[in-house]
C-alpha cells in the first residue's frame, strides 16, 4: 500500500484532467458525493458510469441471542451503502491477475496424479531424500510464485512428503526382514541338522558361507542404488541373482524337512545331494533342479524297492520259501505214504512184529500230547523209516492186517480214504477252538475233520461245547 | 437514478452545463480509478473509503453439481462508508 489519497489529491487530479481551477475542481468534487449521498436517501440506487453502483439496502429487524450470556436482543432494522464496482472498474483494479481463470478440478485423478509423480520421484532417488523433496516442493513453489497459496494444496502437500519418507522406510524396512529371514532359516536348517550326525556337518559349512557371500551381495545393493542410473542393469540382475538363491535355499529346505523324517538312509543321501546343489547353487542355474528330479526319482525307486521287499518278505512267509524242513518232511511223508499203500495192495500177509513195534511210537506220541505237531512228524518219519525196513525183513505186511483188525474196534468213516485205527491224543476244546482248526492243525488239513467227528461220535459238529475232551484218530491209509 | 439522472441533477446544483458535467465526473472517476490502481485508498471525509482488497484464490463447490473450482485470486473495489453516511440515513429512517 502506498498510501492514502486524500480529497485534496482527486481535487488535483480532477483538476489536471480537466483543465479546470483547482477551487473549480474541489466543489465539484464536494458536490459529486453530496449529490450521492443526498439522492441515496430517495433514489435508494445510484450508478456512475465507470465507477459503479451505489445502493441503499434495507435491513429488516432481528433477533439476535447473545452468545456468552444468552440474552435475547432485538437488532434494529438500518439502511447500509452497498456499492458495486462497474465491470470496466472491477477489469482495470483486477489487471494484474487478469490472467487467471477459474480451474475445474478433478480432486481424484488430480490428487493420484501427484500422488504417483511424488512417488516415481522417490522410487527414482529413493536414498535421495532431499532432491525427492525438492522435486516435491516445487509445485509448492510455483504457486507461491504466483500468489497461489491454496489452503487444500498446502495441507496436501506435507502429507505426501511424509507419505513419501514412510514409504522409503517401509522399503528399507522390507529388505531388512528378508535380510533376517534369510538368517533366521539357516539358523533353523542348522538347527535341524546338528539333530543329526556330523556327517551333515559339512553342509553346514558350506551353507554359512554362501549365506556371508549372500549378505555381502545384499549389503553391497543399496551402494550400488546410491549410484544410480549407470549401475542400473548389473544391480537389477545382483538382485534377480539373489532371489533365485533365495528360492534354491528355500526348496532344499522344504526338501530337507521333509526327509528328515524318513530315515538315515535318506539323510546321508539328502547330504551329498544338498552338497551338489549348494555348490551348484552359486555358478549355475539350471543344476539344482536337475539334482532334484534325481533325488525325486531317487526316493521313488526307494519306495518301489521297499514295497517289493515287503510284498517279498508276505510270500516268503505265506509260502515258507525259506523253511525247507517242512518241504523234506511233507515229501518225506507222501513218498513213504505211497511206499506203505504199494506194500499193503502187493501182501496181505499178517506180521506180528510191526505191531509190537508200532505200539511203542504211538506210546510215545500219547506221552506227550502237548507237542503233538513236532512229536507227530517226528513218529510219523520215524515209523515209514521202521516200516521200511521191517518191509524189507517182509514183516510190515503183518503190521498192516494187525491195524486193520484193529481199525474195527473203531467207528469208520464211509468212503474215507483212512482207516481210524486208534486214539493218537486227547485234546481238550478251548474257547476259540473248532473241529476244522484241530483237523488243520493235527493232520494238515480240513477234510480230516469228518474221522475226528467220526471217532468222538459226534452228532452236530457245528455245535461242539467247550471243555470238551476230543480224542484224535490215529489213522492209516487204506 | 442512472448515469445520466445523476449528472442532470449534478448540472443543475452546480449550473453547469450537462456536457461539462458529464466530463468532470469522467474525470472524477478516471482519477478515482487511477488512484485505486495504484494501490491507493481513496479516502473521502464525510462520504467513505475506496479499496482494493485482495481476495484469495480457493475452491468452491457447486451445490448443484458438487463440482469443484478454483477460483483464482481477485483484486476487487471495496466500498467502507463512512459513519457519517451511515448515520445520515438512519437517521432518517
Amino acid at each position: 500500500m502506498s498510501g492514502r489519497a486524500l480529497l485534496q489529491d482527486l481535487i488535483v487530479g480532477v483538476a489536471k484532467r480537466a483543465n479546470i481551477s483547482e477551487q473549480e475542481a474541489e466543489t465539484f468534487v464536494r458536490m459529486v458525493f453530496t449529490v450521492i449521498s443526498d439522492s441515496l436517501a430517495d433514489e435508494k440506487i445510484i450508478k456512475i458510469r465507470n465507477l459503479g453502483t451505489f445502493k441503499l439496502v434495507e435491513i429488516d429487524e432481528r433477533e439476535s441471542v447473545d452468545p456468552n450470556t444468552g440474552v435475547l436482543t432485538r437488532v434494529k432494522g438500518y439502511r447500509k451503502i452497498v456499492f458495486t464496482p462497474d465491470n470496466a472498474l472491477k477489469d482495470l483494479i483486477n489487471k494484474p491477475f487478469a490472467q487467471f481463470e477459474t480451474v475445474i478440478l478433478n480432486d481424484n485423478t488430480d490428487l493420484a496424479e501427484m500422488e504417483r509423480g511424488a512417488e516415481s520421484s522417490s522410487l527414482i532417488d529413493e536414498e535421495d531424500d532431499d532432491v525427492a523433496l525438492d522435486i516435491e516442493e516445487n509445485p509448492e513453489e510455483l504457486l507461491e510464485d504466483n500468489g497461489l497459496a491454496d489452503e487444500a494444496m498446502s495441507e496436501e502437500i506435507p502429507e505426501e512428503a511424509s507419505d513419501v519418507t514412510l514409504s522409503d522406510k517401509n522399503e528399507e524396512t522390507v529388505l531388512k526382514e528378508t535380510v533376517q529371514d534369510d538368517s533366521m532359516k539357516l539358523e533353523e536348517k542348522t538347527d535341524t541338522e546338528k539333530v543329526e550326525e556330523g556327517i551333515i556337518e559339512e553342509p553346514v559349512g558350506d551353507d554359512m558361507s554362501v549365506a556371508h557371500v549372500l549378505s555381502d551381495e545384499e549389503k553391497i545393493q543399496p551402494d550400488s542404488d546410491m549410484d544410480m542410473g549407470q549401475t542400473n542393469p548389473e544391480v537389477d540382475s545382483v538382485s534377480s541373482s539373489i532371489e533365485y538363491q533365495h528360492a534354491d535355499y528355500q526348496k532344499i529346505q522344504e526338501q530337507k524337512v521333509e526327509e528328515l523324517n524318513v530315515t538315515t538312509q535318506t539323510v546321508e543321501h539328502q547330504t551329498i545331494e544338498h552338497q551338489s546343489i549348494v555348490h551348484q547353487g552359486r555358478e549355475e542355474s539350471g543344476r539344482p533342479n536337475r539334482s532334484m528330479r534325481i533325488s525325486l526319482g531317487g526316493m521313488i525307486a526307494l519306495f518301489v524297492f521297499i514295497l517289493v521287499l515287503m510284498t517279498g518278505s508276505y510270500l516268503v512267509g505265506y509260502y515258507r520259501l525259506l523253511c525247507p524242513c517242512v518241504f523234506l518232511t511233507k515229501e518225506e511223508n507222501y513218498s513213504e505214504m505211497q511206499v506203505l499203500s504199494d506194500k499193503t495192495d502187493s501182501r496181505s500177509a499178517v506180521c506180528p512184529v510191526p505191531k509190537a513195534k508200532q505200539h511203542p511210537a504211538t506210546d510215545t506220541i500219547g506221552k506227550t500230547p502237548e507237542n503233538q505237531a513236532t512229536k507227530q512228524i517226528a513218529a510219523q518219519t520215524s515209523k515209514p523209516v521202521q516200516t521200511v525196513k521191517q518191509s524189507e525183513a517182509k514183516s510190515k505186511e503183518d503190521s498192516l492186517a494187525q491195524l486193520r483188525k484193529k481199525a474195527t474196534q473203531y467207528p469208520q468213516v464211509k468212503n474215507g480214504a483212512y482207516l481210524i485205527v486208534g486214539v493218537k491224543s486227547v485234546h481238550t476244546l478251548k474257547s476259540g477252538e473248532s473241529l476244522l482248526r484241530l483237523a488243520q492243525k493235527n493232520y494238515g488239513s480240513r477234510d480230516f475233520v469228518q474221522y475226528i467227528v467220526e471217532l468222538n461220535q459226534i452228532k452236530n459238529p457245528d455245535l461242539v461245547q467247550i471243555g470238551k475232551e476230543i480224542k484224535l484218530p490215529e489213522l492209516i491209509k487204506k | 437514478m442512472n448515469n445520466k439522472d445523476f449528472v442532470s441533477e449534478l448540472s443543475r446544483r452546480l449550473g453547469y452545463s450537462q456536457k461539462d458535467s458529464s466530463a468532470l465526473l469522467g474525470a472524477l472517476v478516471a482519477e478515482i480509478s487511477a488512484q485505486l490502481e495504484e494501490d491507493r485508498i481513496v479516502s473521502l471525509p464525510e462520504f467513505g473509503n475506496f479499496e482494493v482488497r485482495k481476495k484469495l484464490e480457493r475452491v468452491v463447490i457447486n451445490p448443484a453439481t458438487q463440482q469443484r473450482m478454483l477460483v483464482p485470486p481477485r483484486l476487487v473495489v471495496a466500498f467502507k462508508p463512512s459513519a457519517q453516511l451511515k448515520d445520515k440515513f438512519n437517521e432518517e429512517a
